[in-house]
């Protein structure tokens, strides 16, 4: 079997750890922000969907 | 579109798009992020066990791309707020060209995802290679669809969609590795599955990081297709817009990922590579 140059798993998954940082982000969010921003989610049903 | 086209293949097509998504609608779960105020469906996730361990499986970029902008984000497996699942501290990530991702989740998310469903290994094809022509199906969940319910809750529609190889020209699609990426047509016609909307998303944000499904090559029997033919070939890692192509990491890479970040499941691992 064809076997293809390994892009270095190991390598790539060194490079970045984004774990801290998306923890400080998630620490910021909040039920109560969450429901702000779903405030302004549109209800109607995307377009050209059956039966509306 | 390469799809297969002609009302009989359409419509065989969209009876095995029901019976797809029958059997594994319930593995997919949207990825939610609030960004400047506004909440947005940030990619695609897919449930995978191994062992005793739970991952959600998605693209890396999902989580890094503009990331300082991302304030919260979480998976939303449905059932209402209650229900959101943060985005834990301990992702592990496989930066470009691969550009993977796995999310673990603890037993107390775990059980948050109550009625969905964790696939196994043997779901993936973890030594694919593609064929000269195949059907393939993409399942996630559009960003410019996202909606909420009358309960005042998210109800983001999925969009699932046939596809096939892309076979056009490659030198200008950047980043694109042969022996990483597996490239598909992008949809662009109407969309044939019943309770979706007709016309295709104006854009595919949010479906990044979902699994790629090989579900015919050709010759195979449409009429007697079941799900347990349908297998797991890649990921769904980014859309190069104006040559309307999708381009996908083979799923081999995901057993890498598991291998490099969890030496204790390598025996498990073993089991379905042999």
């Amino acid at each position: 079997m064809h076997r293809p140059a390994r892009p270095a798993v190991a390598d790539k998954a060194a490079a970045l750890d984004a774990a801290d940082y998306l923890e400080s982000r998630a620490a910021r969010a909040s039920r109560a922000r969450f429901r702000r921003a779903l405030a302004k989610v549109p209800d109607a049903a995307p377009r050209g969907t059956e039966d509306t | 579109m390469g799809a297969p086209d002609g009302h009989g293949i359409l419509g065989r097509m969209e009876k095995i798009g029901r019976a797809f998504a029958k059997a594994y609608e319930s593995s997919f779960v949207p990825m939610l992020a609030i960004q400047g105020e506004r909440l947005v469906l940030r990619g695609t996730g897919t449930l995978l066990a191994v062992a005793d361990r739970h991952f959600v499986l998605t693209a890396a970029h999902v989580f890094t791309r503009d990331a300082e902008t991302i304030e919260g984000m979480c998976i939303y497996p449905g059932g209402g707020l209650s229900k959101i699942i943060p985005v834990p501290a301990n992702i592990h990530i496989v930066s470009d060209p691969l550009d993977l991702a796995l999310m673990p989740l603890d037993a107390e998310a775990v059980a948050m995802t109550a009625g969905r469903a964790f696939l196994s290994l043997e779901r993936f094809a973890l030594r694919y290679y593609p064929p000269e022509q195949g059907y393939f199906v993409l399942h996630g969940y559009p960003s410019c669809w996202l909606r909420k319910d009358a309960n005042n809750n998210p109800d983001p529609y999925a969009l699932s969609y046939h596809t096939a190889l892309y076979k056009g020209r490659t030198d200008r699609l950047e980043h694109y590795q042969q022996d990483v990426h597996i490239l598909l047509e992008a949809p662009a016609g109407p969309n044939p599955f019943e309770g979706q909307p007709k016309n295709p998303p104006e854009s595919l944000g949010g479906v990044s990081g979902c699994t790629v499904w090989e579900i015919l090559r050709r010759g195979r029997d449409f009429d007697n297709w079941d799900p347990s033919r349908a297998r797991i070939v890649a990921i769904q890692t980014s859309v190069y817009s104006r040559s309307g192509v999708l381009k996908a990491t083979y799923a081999r890479f995901i057993l890498e990922a598991l291998t490099e970040f969890y030496p204790d499941l390598r025996r498990a691992i073993r089991l379905h590579t042999g």
